[in-house]
C-alpha cells in the first residue's frame, strides 16, 4: 500500500513582547509541557505590544510591520494554538475576534493570561498569593503602609490584582489611599513612577508589584534614596519570573503553586485536539519568599531531620529548587531529584549513625558534583538556595550528635554554597563571553555578506553562505519569491504567497544552502521540512524586513539566547539583504551610466 | 562389604527379599539399619522383631526420622531398610541408656568408658551413632568420645521424626527416648571417612561464652548474653532464621542453634516432662529453674569458656563445601557404601538446598535419614552439629560409586532460594534501620550487610552477581543497565582451545572491570558471557550512558595476539525494573540478532505490552474455540467473475467464524491469533477444507477456490487428506488451491511437490496476493500455477496511482507473452472505474464488491 507521510502535530504560540521574562516562561514552559511520547513541533509567533495609542510614528509603524508575521501563522497550517498577547483584553475583544478568529475559527485556542467569554483560558489565580503575601506582611509583620506598583489601565491581569491589593487591605481595616496607588506600563522601565511613589509616600513600609518587571524600576529608585529591599521596605511582585532571583537583594514574588501556565495550556490544547471536554482553569498561587521579603514557607524541624523521612526530604527539594517541579524532565537526563534525596539522606543518615566514613564524603562530594553539573543551578536562584543550604546546616548543627560526621557534612555544605557561587559567577562571564563573541559574530556576518567587488549578480548566495554566522546552531531561513511590499494600510491577504522558498537551513551549527529546485514550500508545511532539525522540540518565527518591505522570515530553534537575539538578528539580515539590493541598484544603474 | 538399600513395602516382601539375598552363609557381621518414618514405636519394635526372626544373626539398628535418603533423593513418608553385609568386618551394636535406674544423668564420662569398653575394639574405624533430642549433653558426649577412642570416627545424629515429640531409636527389645544406640564398624580391611558440608561462614566477631547453665548462655564477654544477640534471635524467625547459626571457634564449620525465650523459665524452654528437666540439670547458684525471664538457649548443653561466633550460611558457601566433600567421596578408594545424613533445618533453609546436594549422589549406594542434630567428623575430631549434610564412605574393597559431578554445576535452584533470602535481607535492613541508638543495632545490622555482601558477588570472580544486580535495582534506583553479551560462545568453543577461550573472557572482563570502575558504575556478572552494567537514572543521563557504553565496545573491540577477535552485543534498557527487564532484554535480543545489532538502546517503558491487544488475543481464541466447539466455522463464498463470459466463473471460499452472539469474524481478526496456536490453526482449517470440499463434491460446473498457507501445505495430514479426496473426486479440475504465503518459503521443496502432485491429481493452483509481502516473482518462474491473482492493495489503486496500474499492464504483458496459459485475475474490484482498467489491460477475471460479495452458501451458486 502506499502510505502518505502521517503529517506532524504543530502547535502556535502567539506572544507579544518577547523580551519579558514573562513571555519567555510561558514559551519556555509551553514547550516544556509537550509530553515525551508525542510528535509535537511548537512554533512561536511573537509580535509587539502594539497599544492604541502611539506613542512614537516610527516605532508603531515598525511594531505594525512586525506584527506581520501573526499573517504567517494564518497561512501556516497550526493544529491549536496558544495566544498570550498583552492587548487581548476585554475593550479590544473586537480587534482580537476579527484579527484572529477568521482563520483560526475551526482551530483549538487557549488563550493564557487573559479572560475572555467563551474561550478556553488559564490563567493564574490572583488572589491566592497575593492575599497570603499581604496577609503576611499586616499579620506576621505588622506593617500597615502597604503602596502599589499597578499596571496598565488597559490590562485586565493588573486591574484585577489592584482590586485584590485593595480589597485585602480593605478587610484588615486599612483604608485604600489613591496616593499609595501608581500606574505603570508594566515594563522594567518604572524608574519614574516609582521614584513618585517613593516620595509621596516616605513612610512606606512594603511595595507590591504588579509584576516582577517592575520591580527593576523600582529597585534603582529606592536605591538612589538608600532604602534597601527586604531591609526598609518589603518588596514583592507577582509571576515569579527567573528576574525575581538574580535580582540584588532577590525579590520575593508570587507565582504558581503547581502548574505553571504554558504547560497547563499545552495540557489543555492537546486534550481539545484528541477532542476531550475541557474547561478554563485557574492556576492556584502562592507567595515564593526570598530577600525582598523574607517568607519561608517550609521549617526545617530537626525533628524530621532526624528521622531521616522522605517525604521531608523531598520537600526540601521542592522548596530549594522551586523551579524543578514545574519542568518536565526528561525521562533520558538525570533525575536531580531522586540525586538530591540520595544526598541529603546519606547526609542525614551520617548524622543519625554518628559516623562518615571518608569514602562515604568521597561518593558524596562526587555526586554533589553531578547535582550541580546537571543544572541545578536552572532550578533556583543562587541566594535561596545558599539560605536554604544555610538553613539545613544550622539545623544539622543544633543536633549534633557525632562531631566527626558533623564536620565531613559541613564541609559538604560549604561545598555546595562554592558550587553555587561558581555558578553565578561563571554564568556572568559566560554572559560576558557570549555578549562578545555574539557581538563579533554580527560583525563578521555584516561584513562578509557586503559584496566589496561590486561585480555579483545575485548578492543573495553570499549573504546565505554567511548565516552560520549569526550564531544560531539550528533554524533555517525562508524567502518569499518577491518581497512583500507592505502598503501604508498595512497588510492585505493577497500579498502574501502560498508558497515561500526554503533557502538554507543550520542544523547543529552547520549550514546548508538549497538549490533552486529544492526549495519551494508550501506555507504549512514551513516547520516540517526534514532540513529543519527534528531534534528540537519548538522554533521561534521572527520576520526578515526592512523598512515596508518583508524578505521572509527567519525560523529558529527556541531557547534563552534566541528570545533576547532573535530579533536583533532577523534585522541585521533584513539590513543586510536590504543594502545589498539597494548596491545592486547602484551597480545597475552605474553600468547603465557607463 | 555390600549393602542393599531399600524401601520397605511389606512384611512378606521383606522375607522375600531377605531370602533372594541369600545373606545366610557368609562370614562378616550383618547390619539391618531401619530408618522410619511410618512407624510409630510398637510397629517399629514389631518390625524389628520380625526382622530378627527372619535374620537370627543380623544386628538391628532403628531409628525414627522425618523422611529417608534412598539412593540419593530424599523422600517423606517411608521406612527405609539398609543391609549392610560385611566381609570379614564385624559390626557391634549397643543400646546404651543414657539415664540410670533411678532416671537420673549419667555422666558423660561414663558412657564414653561404657562405649569404650562395649564396643570399641583395636581395628574399629566408624562408629554409627544416634541419640534423641532428649540428650542435652550430646555436645560434650560426642566431644569427650574424642579422648576415649580417637582413632574412631563418628556419625549419626538426633532421631528426628515426622511429628513434633522426640525422636526414638529401636531394635528388637524394644524403643527407647533415652538411649544412644551404636553400631561399630571393625575390620583389618575396613576403611572409612566421615565428612560433612554445612555452607556456614563465620560472619561476626569472635564472643567468649562467659557464664551458662545446662543449655542457657547467660553471658557472652561478661554481657548478658540476652542483651545482646535478642535482637537477632528475636527478629529472625521463620524459614531464614536458621540461616544465622553460631559456631564453635575450634570447628568453624560446623553451625549450631540458639533460640530465645522470652519471658519463659528454664523448665519452659523444653518441651519435654518438667521432672526430666528437673532431674537431668544440675543446681547453680543463683539459678531458679521456674523464675520467668529472657532466656538465649542451644539445644544441647554449654560448655562455659567456649568461644563462639555467628555466622551465615549461603549459596556460594554452600556449594564450595559440596564441592569439596564430593571430591573427599570421589577420591576415597573403598567407597563400597555411603552413608548419610542431613538435617532437617537444612531441608527447610533453602528449600532446594538437600535435593542440590543430593543429587550428585543420586546413582550411589547411599543410605540415610534426616535427623535433627548431626554428628560429624570435622577436622579429626568427631563433634555434634546442626544445619550439617553429614556423609560417611566405606569400604573394605576397591570400588567406586556412579558419582555424578555434573550436578554441582547446576545452581540454579539454589540462586532461585538466594533471591527470597536477600529480599528478606533487605527486609530486616530496613527494619534495623529505623532503630535507635543501640550499638549492638550496629554489630547487627553489619553483620546483616555482610551476609547481603555474601550473596552479591559472582562465583568466581569479585565482581556482583544477578542478585546484586536486583538489589541495586530495587533499593537504589538502578534503572539504566547495558547488558553485554558475547554470543555464539559454542562456535568459538569447537574452533579455539578453553585456554583461548579463557583468557579472551578473562581479558574482555578485565577490561570492563577497568571501565566501570573509571565511570562509578557497576558490573555484575551475570553469566559466563553475559555481564551487565548498570546505573541509576539520578546520577547519568541517558545519553552520557550511551556514549560510555559506545566507548567500552570500542575498548573491547581491541583485540591482541592471545585473545580470540568476539564481539560483543550490547543493549542499553532504559527505565528498568525487575519486573520488565528480562522481557526487555528478551525483545532486544531478538532484534539484536534479527537485525545484526551489536548496539542497542531500548526505553522499557516504550516496550509496554499493549493490553487491549492482548486482551483482544485471548478473547479470539475463545472465540475460535467457541466456533470448533459448536460448529461455526462457516464457509462464505465469493463470485469470481469472468470478464469474457461476462458471468461468474468460479467460487473463492473464505473462512468466517461465529460467535455466541453470531457476530461474524473474517480471517484478518482471528488468524494471528489461531496461528499462533498452531493446532488452532490446523483444527479450523481442516474444518474449513471439509466443509467446502463437502458442498463441491457433486457439483459439476463451477469451480471452487480454497486458500491455503505454507503450514497447510506442510501439515502432512492435511495435504494426504486433500490428496485423498481428488483421488476419489469426480471433478477434481473444480478445485482450486491458492497459495498464500505468510512467512518465508523455507521448504521450497514441500511447496513444489504439492503443487505438481494436485496437478497430477486433476487440481488446479492459484498464486495469491501477487505482487504483496512475499508472494514474488520466483514462483512464476518455479511453480506450475493456473491462476495468478493481482494483490488487492495493487488493483484498488490502479486508477489513481499510475504505478499500480503500470504493475497491472506489466502482468498483462507478461502473459502475453509467456507460454504458460495462465489466469489473471484481479480482487478488490470496487467499482466501475477499476474494472474499466482490468478490461483495458485484458485480465481475466474480477473479483470484488462490483460483482458479489462473500456470502453463506446457498444452491444458486451451484445450480446454474
Amino acid at each position: 500500500m502506499i502510505n502518505k507521510r502521517e503529517r506532524k502535530t504543530t502547535i502556535g504560540v502567539l506572544v507579544d513582547d518577547i523580551f519579558s521574562d514573562f513571555a519567555k516562561e510561558v514559551i519556555h514552559s509551553t514547550i516544556n509541557g509537550i509530553p515525551d511520547n508525542r510528535d509535537i513541533d511548537v512554533v512561536v509567533f511573537a509580535g509587539k505590544y502594539v497599544s492604541d495609542k502611539p506613542p512614537l510614528v516610527f516605532d508603531y509603524a515598525y511594531k505594525k510591520l512586525y506584527n506581520t508575521i501573526y499573517k504567517l501563522a494564518e497561512i501556516c497550517e497550526v493544529d491549536g494554538l496558544i495566544i498570550s498577547l498583552g492587548s487581548i483584553d476585554p475593550h479590544e475583544e473586537n480587534f482580537f475576534l476579527n484579527k484572529y478568529n477568521t482563520t483560526f475559527e475551526n482551530i483549538p485556542k487557549v488563550i493564557v493570561a487573559a479572560e475572555i467569554d467563551d474561550y478556553i483560558t488559564v490563567n493564574y489565580d490572583n488572589e491566592m498569593g497575593i492575599r497570603e503575601a499581604i496577609d503576611c506582611l499586616i499579620n506576621v509583620h505588622g506593617i500597615t503602609e502597604i503602596c502599589m506598583l499597578g499596571g496598565r489601565p488597559d490590562n485586565g491581569d493588573a486591574l484585577k490584582r489592584k482590586d485584590i491589593y485593595r480589597r485585602c487591605l480593605e478587610e484588615h481595616g486599612i483604608a485604600y489611599s489613591e496616593d499609595r496607588f501608581i500606574e505603570t506600563d508594566m515594563s522594567i522601565n518604572t524608574y519614574a513612577k516609582a521614584s513618585i511613589l517613593l516620595d509621596k509616600n516616605p513612610d512606606c513600609q512594603a511595595i507590591f508589584c504588579v509584576n516582577d518587571a517592575v520591580a527593576r524600576g523600582l529597585y534603582e529608585a529606592m536605591a538612589e534614596r538608600d532604602l534597601i529591599p527586604g531591609k526598609d521596605v518589603m518588596v514583592f511582585g507577582f509571576d515569579n519570573t527567573l528576574m525575581a532571583g538574580e535580582l540584588m537583594p532577590s525579590l520575593s514574588s508570587v507565582g504558581a503553586a503547581g502548574d505553571i501556565l504554558g504547560q497547563k495550556a499545552v495540557d489543555i490544547l492537546l486534550d481539545m485536539l484528541d477532542g476531550k471536554e475541557v474547561e478554563s482553569v485557574l492556576l492556584p498561587t502562592c507567595l515564593f519568599g526570598r530577600e525582598s521579603f523574607g517568607y519561608e514557607m517550609y521549617e526545617y524541624s530537626s525533628l524530621e531531620m532526624s528521622n531521616v523521612d522522605s517525604s521531608f526530604i523531598y520537600r526540601m527539594f521542592d522548596d530549594c529548587f522551586y523551579r524543578y517541579k514545574n519542568e518536565k524532565i526528561k525521562k533520558k537526563d538525570i533525575n536531580l531529584k531522586r540525586l538530591f534525596f540520595e544526598i541529603a539522606s546519606k547526609m542525614l543518615l551520617a548524622m543519625k549513625r554518628k559516623y562518615m566514613s571518608l569514602e562515604e564524603f568521597n561518593e558524596l562530594k562526587r555526586l554533589i558534583e553531578i547535582f550541580f553539573e546537571n543544572g541545578i543551578m536552572e532550578y533556583t536562584d543562587t541566594a535561596k538556595l545558599i539560605k536554604s543550604i544555610d538553613r539545613l546546616q544550622a539545623g544539622m548543627n543544633v543536633m549534633v550528635k557525632s562531631p566527626s560526621a558533623n564536620v565531613m557534612n559541613n564541609r559538604l555544605f560549604s561545598y555546595m554554597k562554592d558550587l553555587a557561587l561558581r555558578y553565578v559567577s561563571q554564568k556572568l562571564h559566560n554572559e560576558q563571553a557570549h555578549y562578545n563573541s555574539s557581538r563579533d559574530a554580527i560583525v563578521q556576518f555584516l561584513v562578509s555578506s557586503i559584496d566589496f567587488t561590486g561585480s555579483e549578480d545575485d548578492p543573495m548566495p553570499r549573504i546565505l553562505q554567511s548565516l552560520n554566522k549569526l550564531g544560531f546552531q539550528n533554524g533555517a531561513f525562508y524567502m518569499y519569491r518577491k518581497p512583500v511590499h507592505i502598503t501604508s494600510e498595512g497588510p492585505k491577504e493577497e500579498d502574501f504567497e502560498s508558497t515561500i522558498d526554503l533557502r538554507c537551513a543550520m542544523k547543529n551549527g552547520e549550514l546548508y544552502v538549497l538549490p533552486p529546485e529544492r526549495r519551494s514550500t508550501p506555507v504549512g508545511e514551513m516547520f516540517i521540512r526534514d532540513e529543519i532539525s527534528s531534534e528540537c522540540d519548538g522554533f521561534i518565527v521572527f520576520p526578515v524586513f526592512h523598512g515596508p518591505v518583508i524578505y521572509g522570515a527567519l525560523v529558529c530553534e527556541a531557547n534563552y539566547d534566541i528570545y533576547d537575539r532573535g530579533e536583533y538578528i532577523a534585522d541585521q539580515l533584513g539590513s543586510a539583504i536590504h543594502s545589498s539590493y539597494l548596491q545592486q541598484e547602484i551597480n545597475k544603474e552605474r553600468s547603465e551610466k557607463s | 562389604m555390600f549393602t542393599w538399600n531399600f524401601q520397605y513395602m511389606s512384611r512378606s516382601r521383606l522375607a522375600e527379599t531377605f531370602n533372594q539375598l541369600m545373606l545366610t552363609g557368609q562370614t562378616g557381621s550383618v547390619l539391618i539399619r531401619i530408618h522410619t518414618s511410618i512407624h510409630k514405636k510398637d510397629d517399629a519394635v514389631e518390625l524389628a522383631r520380625f526382622i530378627k526372626e527372619v535374620m537370627p544373626e543380623a544386628k538391628i539398628f532403628g531409628t525414627s526420622t522425618s523422611a529417608v535418603i534412598n539412593w540419593g533423593k530424599l523422600t517423606q513418608n517411608q521406612c527405609v531398610i539398609s543391609i549392610t553385609q560385611m566381609q570379614e568386618g564385624r559390626i557391634e551394636t549397643a543400646m546404651i541408656p543414657t539415664l540410670d535406674e533411678n532416671g537420673d544423668p549419667i555422666d558423660t564420662e561414663d558412657l564414653c568408658k561404657k562405649i569404650k569398653n562395649d564396643l570399641i575394639e583395636e581395628d574399629t574405624k566408624l562408629l554409627l551413632t544416634f541419640s534423641t533430642k532428649k540428650f542435652l549433653d550430646i555436645y560434650n558426649f560426642v566431644d569427650k568420645s574424642n579422648t576415649y577412642c580417637p582413632e574412631v570416627k563418628m556419625i549419626g545424629g538426633l532421631a528426628d521424626t515426622p511429628e513434633d515429640y522426640y525422636g526414638f531409636l529401636f531394635d528388637e527389645t524394644g524403643a527407647y527416648e533415652d538411649a544412644i544406640l551404636m553400631a561399630a564398624f571393625s575390620g583389618s580391611e575396613l576403611e572409612t571417612t566421615v565428612s560433612y558440608a554445612s555452607g556456614v561462614e563465620v560472619v561476626g566477631d569472635e564472643e567468649e561464652i562467659t557464664d551458662c547453665y545446662g543449655p542457657c548462655i547467660l553471658s557472652i564477654n561478661d554481657e548478658k548474653a540476652v542483651k545482646r544477640h535478642k535482637l537477632v534471635l528475636e527478629d529472625v524467625d521463620s524459614k531464614f532464621k536458621n540461616l544465622f547459626p553460631f559456631v564453635y571457634s575450634d570447628a568453624p564449620g560446623i553451625p549450631f542453634y540458639m533460640s530465645y525465650g522470652k519471658d519463659k523459665s528454664i523448665a519452659d524452654l523444653f518441651p519435654v516432662e518438667e521432672d526430666y528437666i528437673r532431674k537431668t540439670l544440675p543446681k547453680k547458684d543463683g539459678i531458679d529453674i521456674d523464675k520467668k525471664d529472657d532466656y538465649i538457649y542451644a539445644n544441647h548443653y554449654v560448655i562455659p569458656g567456649k568461644k563462639l561466633s555467628r555466622a551465615f550460611i549461603y549459596d556460594r558457601k554452600i556449594i564450595s563445601d559440596n564441592r569439596a566433600l564430593f571430591q573427599t567421596v570421589e577420591n576415597f578408594e573403598k567407597a563400597e557404601t555411603l552413608f548419610g545424613y542431613t538435617c532437617v533445618v537444612r531441608s527447610q533453609i533453602y528449600s532446594n538446598c538437600v535435593k542440590w546436594e543430593l543429587s550428585a549422589y543420586e546413582n550411589c549406594n547411599i543410605c540415610g535419614c534426616v535427623t535433627s542434630g548431626e554428628i560429624t567428623n570435622c577436622n579429626g575430631r568427631n563433634t555434634f552439629a546442626n544445619c550439617t549434610f553429614s556423609l560417611a564412605v566405606m569400604g573394605e574393597e576397591k570400588s567406586t560409586q556412579e558419582f555424578n559431578p555434573y550436578a554441582f554445576s547446576r545452581t540454579d535452584s539454589l540462586a532461585e532460594d538466594n533471591m527470597d533470602l536477600l529480599e528478606y535481607l533487605m527486609g530486616i535492613e530496613g527494619e534495623f534501620a529505623s532503630f535507635e541508638e543501640e550499638s549492638s543495632v550496629n554489630s547487627i545490622r553489619k553483620f546483616i550487610n555482610d551476609c547481603e555482601v555474601k550473596l552479591l558477588y559472582a562465583d568466581k570472580e569479585d565482581v556482583f552477581n544477578e542478585a546484586a544486580l536486583i538489589m541495586d535495582m530495587k533499593t537504589k534506583g538502578y534503572d539504566r543497565i547495558c547488558y553485554i553479551n558475547v554470543f555464539n560462545v559454542s562456535d568459538m568453543k569447537t574452533v579455539f582451545s578453553s585456554r583461548e577461550i579463557q583468557i579472551t573472557r578473562n581479558s574482555l572482563l578485565n577490561k570492563c572491570i577497568n571501565y566501570v570502575r573509571k565511570r562509578h558504575y557497576r558490573l555484575y556478572i551475570l553469566d559466563e558471557w553475559l555481564f551487565a552494567i548498570g546505573a541509576p537514572s539520578h546520577i547519568v543521563s541517558l545519553n552520557s550512558f550511551v556514549t560510555h557504553m559506545e566507548e567500552l565496545q570500542k575498548v573491547l573491540f581491541e583485540t591482541s595476539k592471545e585473545t580470540i577477535a568476539i564481539v560483543p552485543g550490547f543493549c542499553v534498557m532504559d527505565g528498568c525494573t525487575i519486573d520488565n527487564i528480562n522481557s526487555v532484554y528478551a525483545a532486544a535480543r531478538i532484534e539484536m540478532g534479527q537485525k545484526n545489532i551489536q548496539f542497542y538502546i531500548s526505553d522499557a517503558e516504550n516496550e509496554k505490552i499493549d493490553e487491549e491487544k492482548i486482551r483482544e488475543y485471548y478473547r479470539m481464541v475463545n472465540v475460535i474455540n467457541y466456533a470448533i466447539a459448536h460448529d461455526q466455522i462457516i464457509p462464505y463464498f465469493q463470485g469470481i467473475y469472468d470478464n469474457e463470459t461476462k458471468s461468474i466463473h468460479h467460487y473463492e471460499s473464505l473462512m468466517r467464524l461465529k460467535d455466541e452472539t453470531g457476530k461474524v469474524y473474517n480471517p484478518a481478526s482471528f488468524l494471528d491469533a489461531a496461528r499462533s496456536f498452531g493446532l488452532l490453526y490446523d483444527n479450523i482449517s481442516m474444518i474449513m477444507i471439509k466443509k467446502v470440499f463437502e458442498k463441491f463434491k457433486n457439483v459439476k460446473n463451477k469451480s471452487v477456490s480454497i486458500n491455503l498457507g505454507l503450514r497447510d501445505i506442510k501439515n502432512r495430514k492435511m495435504v494426504e487428506f486433500i490428496y485423498d479426496f481428488l483421488r476419489t473426486a469426480e471433478h477434481p479440475e473444480n478445485f482450486v488451491f491458492e497459495i498464500l504465503e505468510n512467512e518465508d518459503v523455507d521448504d521450497y521443496n514441500a511447496l513444489i511437490k504439492f503443487v505438481d502432485t494436485i496437478h497430477n491429481l486433476g487440481g488446479k493452483i492459484s498464486i495469491d496476493d501477487f505482487g504483496s509481502g512475499y508472494s514474488n516473482l520466483k514462483h512464476i518462474v518455479n511453480i506450475h500455477s493456473d491462476y495468478l491473482k493481482i494483490d488487492g492493495s495493487i488493483v484498488r489503486n490502479c486508477c489513481n496511482n499510475k504505478e499500480a496500474e503500470n504493475l497491472i499492464a506489466l502482468i498483462s504483458g507478461w502473459k502475453k507473452v509467456s507460454s504458460k496459459n495462465i489466469k489473471i485475475i484481479a480482487e478488490f474490484v470496487e467499482n466501475e472505474q477499476i474494472q474499466d482498467k482490468l478490461l483495458f489491460y485484458a485480465i481475466d477475471y474480477s473479483q470484488g464488491y462490483l460483482f458479489s460479495k462473500p456470502m453463506p452458501f446457498t444452491e444458486d451458486m451451484i445450480n446454474d
